[in-house]
Order: structure tokens, then sequence, then C-alpha cells
């Protein structure tokens, strides 16, 4: 609606987001207490704040969608209407819809107007009462000034106010200025006929009219506008005297008023309003209004071929505006972290001072004053490092918070009961591995609610409740977070995946394998042991994703489960993705960081145990299997202190379930780093993930697990 | 002295919006979440000079707190302003008996927004 105010939009995202949580989970908690007029009440406010913020923004769309809803949700709170399953079910549809819309005017992207459309009459319908129409179209602003015809009139107005006219906190004389502004106010009679002896008197209690005139070239309803506060309540009588013609208009103002700022109505609205067609008549007819696309291939002007094409390119087009514009992103933080944080600033600005102070005039024996000095500088900073993450921390919840709609949508789409128990919502992560772990921790809720549990004969048959259940839990363990996804389902079927893997040709009949790596097998791509691939899942999409998205974020995924009783998944993630745990190692002269998550184990291996294989470089025996060994003085170049493997170090890596034997001189310790991107600051290195500041100043590589691995099986080094 | 302001609504993006506009425009803006926010915050500041409340609010409406306000000697003849989207005669009856000097429906601009705050409000 007006620039000055577009600052706000990411704001109002951010707001309209929490406000459709808000309203969703009102409506799922709706349909078990369709009494609770308290929830409505919370519902309404959500989606009233939405269309309330979105007009001034100028999104009609979400404007006048909001409002039907909003509509809908009127009559339902004061209980005109009882909450049914089918409206339950209409509000949350249209929820969905709202948040397309929404999106849509966030990435400019288009909306199925079909849906829309359907959803609008839908709502309109159930809503039902045909008052309600003329409401829906947004009242134009007044505009400011509107000049008749340049002409000045005389006006003649006679003005009585309410008695409780201070009350209302209004000021007559505020009036009569704003008529002065419109133009002359040549004579001005005030009436004090109604005062009252003094002795009577309510000083709080306006008995003044006042008859007034008025020479300006402004229109009756500019004029009319001065007294908008008051004109319901008032008398007022404004007679417009023709200084040329011998027309005289004369206007009451508490008469029906017709649209309130003159403005043209839609067509569709008059005809309603006029009873000459019902609001349900309307909206059909709207909703047969067609598509360019369609007319033109109706006129032959295009082909139905050519016009596929045509929006095909426009999807193209929006999908890639869509992921352009997704990565800006903004984030609210609660202003007492702020205030905490300029507080820290403070004491860290002292100590520095205390420290410059000191340099000045250092002498020998002031040593221990300085060294603790610096003990507070180090607290200083640390504490400020742990709130400056703080800021990027999120509760989960906003993460768990599409759950139980998607389990209510899962249970009856697959016929099964399931009831969805969530904990640790308050946990707080770093905002970017909430975003990322949204799409994983939906598979693995589907895959619990299509495979793991069963249906609700075959449950009371195994004497288990006929309802299943799935938990999400968060909860902070060590220096990450844990979140599991568990159902009391049928747990995961040994033979089958045996079976199932063998025909894939993943492992060999024959092959001896532990509980772990057989469970580690559904996240091969294209692993699916559904009998049935459903609409849910089983497409054997779905897991090995999981497992490659949770370790782009540095975290592991494992599983627990147990035939019968169910299955738990456990996602281990890193608090943020700006620092890691690393173990420093040295190489030569060089000092190379290992991501911790990734390190099995730590070994200085015995003759016999080396192998070398033709076109696969060297090979490690440990514990049964053969691991591919890399040197990384011969990936990197360095000056080595062993190339002996009996005397150097190995390090065995674990990433996406594959291994590797990295041969170092010596560990040094284990260490937080911050993580700097190499190709922000040089290019990509093959076998680094980035680099990092040391404690000594000098800067160390973080290896690249993954990458490592790539290197071992080509078995030949890069020039570094 | 700059001229004070209350501005209540539970929507951050609307209060930022017209506290906003009116820091612009040289008032002192104070903020409040809700109703009961208000009542808490008036507590503590005493006089404002005007007052812009949405309706719906949690805690405590719009509504309620014209009345509450209007009770309270300071702000018995302050100008109170209450945002509406429902052009609903209903709630704005409600807000005018309760004691609302005059109303905006929501959506507004800057300039509309100031218009009728200059409508109220002695200079």
């Amino acid at each position: 609606m007006s620039d000055e105010f577009a600052q706000f939009q990411e704001a109002f995202f951010a707001e309209a987001a929490e406000h459709l949580a808000i309203i969703e989970e009102g409506l799922l908690a709706l349909e078990q207490h369709p009494e609770d007029l308290e929830l409505l009440a919370k519902i309404f406010r959500s989606a009233h704040s939405i269309k309330g913020a979105s007009g001034m923004f100028g999104f009609n769309a979400v404007t006048q969608f909001t409002h039907k809803m909003e509509t809908l949700l009127d009559l339902l709170r004061n209980g005109e209407k009882a909450v049914s399953p089918p409206i339950a079910d209409l509000l949350l549809k249209s929820t969905d819809c709202l948040k397309t819309l929404i999106e849509a005017t966030k990435t400019g992207v288009a909306v199925d107007e079909e849906t829309v459309q359907h959803l609008t009459a839908a709502l309109a319908s159930v809503s039902a009462s045909g008052a309600q129409l003329a409401a829906v179209q947004q009242k134009q602003p007044v505009a400011a000034s509107r000049q008749v015809d340049g002409q000045e009139h005389r006006y003649l107005i006679k003005w009585t106010p309410p008695g409780w006219l201070f009350q209302r906190g209004l000021d007559p004389l505020q009036v009569l200025k704003e008529l002065s502004d419109l133009g002359d106010l040549s004579s001005v009679k005030l009436d004090t006929s109604q005062v009252p002896d003094l002795t009577e008197i309510d000083p709080e209690k306006c008995y003044l009219s006042w008859e007034l005139q008025l020479v300006t070239g402004k229109d009756l309803q500019t004029i009319e506008s001065a007294f908008e506060f008051v004109r319901e309540d008032s008398k007022l009588v404004i007679e417009k005297h023709e200084t040329s013609e011998s027309r005289n208009e004369t206007r009451f103002t508490n008469d029906e008023q017709e649209t309130e700022d003159g403005a043209p109505k839609p067509l569709g609205a008059i005809l309603v309003e006029s009873g000459v067609v019902s609001p349900a008549v309307l909206e059909q007819a709207l909703s047969q209004q067609k598509r360019v696309g369609e007319i033109l291939v109706e006129q032959k002007a295009v082909t139905r071929h050519q016009l596929e094409q045509a929006l095909n390119t426009q999807r193209q087009q929006e999908a890639a505006v869509h992921t352009k514009k997704t990565d800006t992103t903004s984030i609210r933080v609660d202003t007492a972290k702020i205030d905490k944080l300029i507080n820290l600033v403070g004491e860290l600005i002292i100590t520095q001072s205390m420290l410059s102070d000191l340099g000045a005039r250092f002498e020998m024996r002031r040593l221990p004053l300085l060294l603790e000095r610096v003990a507070q500088l180090e607290r200083n900073t640390r504490e400020i490092q742990e709130r400056v993450m703080g800021i990027r921390m999120l509760p989960i919840g906003t993460a768990f918070s599409r759950f139980p709609r998607l389990v209510r949508d899962l249970s009856s789409k697959a016929g099964k009961k399931i009831q969805l128990v969530l904990s640790g919502e308050e946990t707080e992560l770093d905002k970017t591995v909430i975003e990322s772990i949204g799409d994983p921790l939906t598979h693995l809720v589907r895959n619990s609610a299509d495979h793991g549990l069963e249906l609700p004969g075959e449950r009371l048959d195994t004497n288990k409740s006929e309802v299943g259940t799935i938990r999400l839990n968060a909860f902070h363990e060590g220096g990450s977070i844990c979140i599991t996804v568990e159902d009391d389902g049928r747990g995961l079927n040994r033979d089958k995946i045996v079976a199932k893997a063998i025909t894939q040709g993943l492992i060999m009949e024959n092959e001896k394998l532990a509980d772990d790596q057989i469970w580690s097998l559904i996240f091969k791509p294209g692993f699916s042991t559904a009998e049935q691939v459903t609409d849910v899942s089983g497409r054997g999409v779905g897991m090995d994703v999981v497992k490659r998205n949770i370790e782009a974020l540095g975290g592991t995924v494992s599983i627990k489960t147990a035939q019968g009783t169910g299955t738990t998944f456990i996602l281990k993630l890193p608090l943020t993705l700006a620092i890691i745990d690393g173990m420093t190692v040295r190489v030569g002269k060089e000092t190379y960081i290992v991501p911790l998550l990734s390190i099995l184990e730590s070994t200085q291996p015995k003759a016999e145990s080396i192998k070398t294989v033709v076109g696969k470089g060297e090979l490690i025996y440990m514990r049964g299997t053969y691991i591919p060994m890399t040197r990384l003085y011969e990936v990197f170049g360095n000056d080595p202190d062993y190339t002996d493997p009996k005397q150097a170090i190995l390090l065995i890596l674990e990433t996406e379930g594959e291994r590797v034997a990295v041969m170092v001189d010596e560990i040094l310790g284990q260490q937080q780093v911050v993580i700097k991107s190499m190709e922000q600051n040089f290019r990509k290195v093959e076998g680094i993930a980035g680099a990092t500041i040391l404690g000594d100043g000098t800067v160390g590589f973080i290896v690249d697990v993954r990458g490592l691995i790539e290197i071992a099986r080509r078995g030949s080094p890069v020039a570094a | 002295m700059s001229k004070t302001a209350l501005i209540v609504d539970d929507s951050p993006t609307m209060r930022q919006m017209v506290a906003f506009t009116l820091t612009n425009a040289g008032f002192a803006v104070v903020e409040a979440e809700h109703g009961k926010d208000a009542v808490n915050k008036v507590a503590s500041v005493g006089k404002m000079d005007i007052v812009v409340t949405d309706l719906n609010m949690p805690e405590m409406d719009g509504i309620t707190l014209i009345k509450e306000l209007r009770k309270l000697s300071a702000f018995k003849f302050t100008p109170i302003l209450m945002l509406t989207t429902e052009s609903a005669l209903e709630k704005k009856q409600a807000g005018k008996e309760a004691g609302a000097t005059g109303w905006l429906v929501k959506p507004f601009n800057p300039e509309t927004l100031l218009k009728t705050i200059a409508k109220v409000l002695p200079a």
C-alpha cells in the first residue's frame, strides 16, 4: 500500500507464519474440543491479524481470502454455527491455501486460482449469509480532497453535538479547526441557549450548538468528513446555497448512508445487494471465469501443446524465482537477548580499556594483574560468543509444529489410528539446522506412520492398543542435539531387509552382518521393503535422502529397533553449523582439523594388517573388513615425520556409511573451531572442507572426510 | 516537548508500522502488546497525549481497554483511536460507547493515520 511500510514486509511474513501455525494448531485442537470458545477466539484473532496486516501492504488476495475465513470463524466464535468435521476440514484446507497465497506474495509465484476460487466459494456458502458479501470488497481510502467543479459554494451548517462529546475525548474546536482548513469559515454562531443554570451544570457534558457558514470549493463529503467521528450521534444539517444556480442541496447526515466513500461498488456486489442474484450464484459465476490460456485455446489462437509448453516455462521460472528468494531470510530475536548482548559488549569495552591502561604503563611486577585482566577478557569473549550463537538459536517447536497436521492426514489416509506425542519443543538449535531438518523429519514421521505402525486390527491381534503412537522428542546431549522419532509399531524385520538387500545386490547371500549394519541398509538409495507402494511412502526414495541431508548438516542417523515393539530413529545434530568440534592433528609442520563426529577410532597398525592391492592402493585390515588408507602427506604434499604407517597414527573416519583410514603424524588434541569458507576466501580445494584460525594465529585446514574417501577410492593423490 | 502516543496492538508488524509513522512525525511512542500490557504501562508512564489501539487482542481487548482508560482521570479526555477492520457497525458502536474518540479502518496508509490523529489531537 505504501512504500514507507515496505520495509516491514519481512516482519509481516514472519508474523504471518506464526499466525498460520497458531491457526493450524488451533484447528487441530478444535477437532478434539469443538466447544472450546477460547480456542476459537485465538484462531479468530490470528486470522484477523493476518487480514489486518496484509491489507496494510496491499496484499489484496490474502486480505480477501482471510476475510472469508474470518467471517466463518466469527460465526463459529459467536456460536451461530457449530464446529463440525466438514467445517474444520474446510478451514484446514483454507489455511493451506492461505499459506500458499502468502507464500505467493512473498515469492511472486502464481497461485492455483482454481483452488482459491473453490475454497472462497465453499467458505462463502458455509457462512451463507448474504449481508457478508458487501463487506468483502475492501474500501478505497477516502480521497483527500475531492474537487467537484472547482467552484466555491456557500454551505450553511447547523451542528448540535451529542452531550457526551467530551467523555469520548472529542473536542468541538478540533472540528471547527478542520472546517476552517477546508475554506473560509465566514461566520460562526455559538448557541448557548441549552446551557442550564450553574447549579445544574455537568461540567463533563456539552450543551452547545453551532451555526456556521463555510465558503469552500470542496464537496459535501469532504465537509462531512470533518464530522466523521461525531456525525452519527450529532444533529447535523449541511445546506448548500448555490451562488450561481438556484438549486438547493440539503444533506441530513443521520440518513442511511450509501457507500461510505462514494467509490463505485463492483457490479456483483450491487446485484447482490439489490437482490437480483444471491451471493452463492455470484460466487459460482465468478468461479467460472476462465483463465487466459483456456480462452486462447478455445479461440484456436494457440494449440494445447503450445500452451502446455508455455505453462511449463512459467513453472520453471517460478521455481527459479522461488529458490532465489528463499535464500534471504531474516530472524526474529527476543529483545532480552539483544539487551544482554549489549551489556556484555559494555563489559568487554571496560576490560579493553583496563588492558590498554595497563599496557601504557606496564612494569614487570604488574604481570599478575595483566594475567587476571586477560582471563577476564577470555571470560567476556566466551560469553559473547555463546550469546551471539544464542541469537541464531530457535526452539525446535517451529519444526515440530507441522507434524500434528501431517499425522492427522496420514492416519486418515492409511486407515490407522495414530497419536502423536511431542516433547522437548523448547530445545533450541541453530535456525539453519531447524530449517533443514524439516524435510528429513517429515520423511521419518511418514515412514513411521506408513511402515512402522500396524493397522488397528493387526495391533489388537498382537495385544497392543489400537492406537499407535509416534513420539517426537528433542533434547541436548553433550555438545549436540538429539532428535528421536519413535514408533511403537512392528519394528524392522531383519529377514525381510536381508532378503531385499540380496535381491538388490547390496549384499552377498552368505554375508554375515551385524544388526546395526543391516539396519543401515535401509538408508541405501532405492531401498524399500514395503510390499505395497502407497501414496505416502514405500517408493524407496526418502531414507537415503534423510541420511544425506542429516550428514550434510554434520549430523548422524542411527536406528534402534526391536521386532514387534517399535523403531526409534535417532538424529544427532551439531548445535550450530558455524562451529564444529574438531580433533587437531599434525602432519609435518601443518595442523589439520578432523571433524570429531566422523572419527571412529585411532590406531597404530601392525605390519600384517597393511595390504597393497593393485589398482586400489593401500588397505588396512581391521575388525574383519578392509578399509582404504590415505596418507595425508601425499594428499596435501607435506613433508611428514613418518612415512611408515607402523610408526604413524591412523584415524578411522566414517561418513555416509563409508570408511577411510587417514595417516597422520600426531594427534594434538580436541578443540572447537570456527569454520571459514574456502570458496569465499580462496577457492575450493579437494579434501578440504574449510579453514580456521588456530590458537597461535596460524591457519589450520579442516579436512573433508567425504573428499578424502573419494581420493582414497581413486588411489592417486591430487596435486595440492 | 514532543507529544506522547501509546500504541496497543498484538500484531508486532502493525505496532511497528504505526510506531514508525508516529516516531517520524515527532511523537514519543510507547508500545503495548495488548490491553493488559497497556494498562500496566500506563500505570508507570502516567499521561499520554493520544492512544491508538487495536480491538481484537488477547488478554484484554481494545473495548475493555478503552473503558479501563476512561476510568483513569489522566485519560478521561485523552483522544483514543481504535484500529478496526470491521466496518461492521456494532464494533464501532461498542467502541464509541466505551469512549473511543475515533476510528481508523485498516488498511490505512501513514498519511491517513497522521490525518486522523490531527483530527482529534489539539495541536
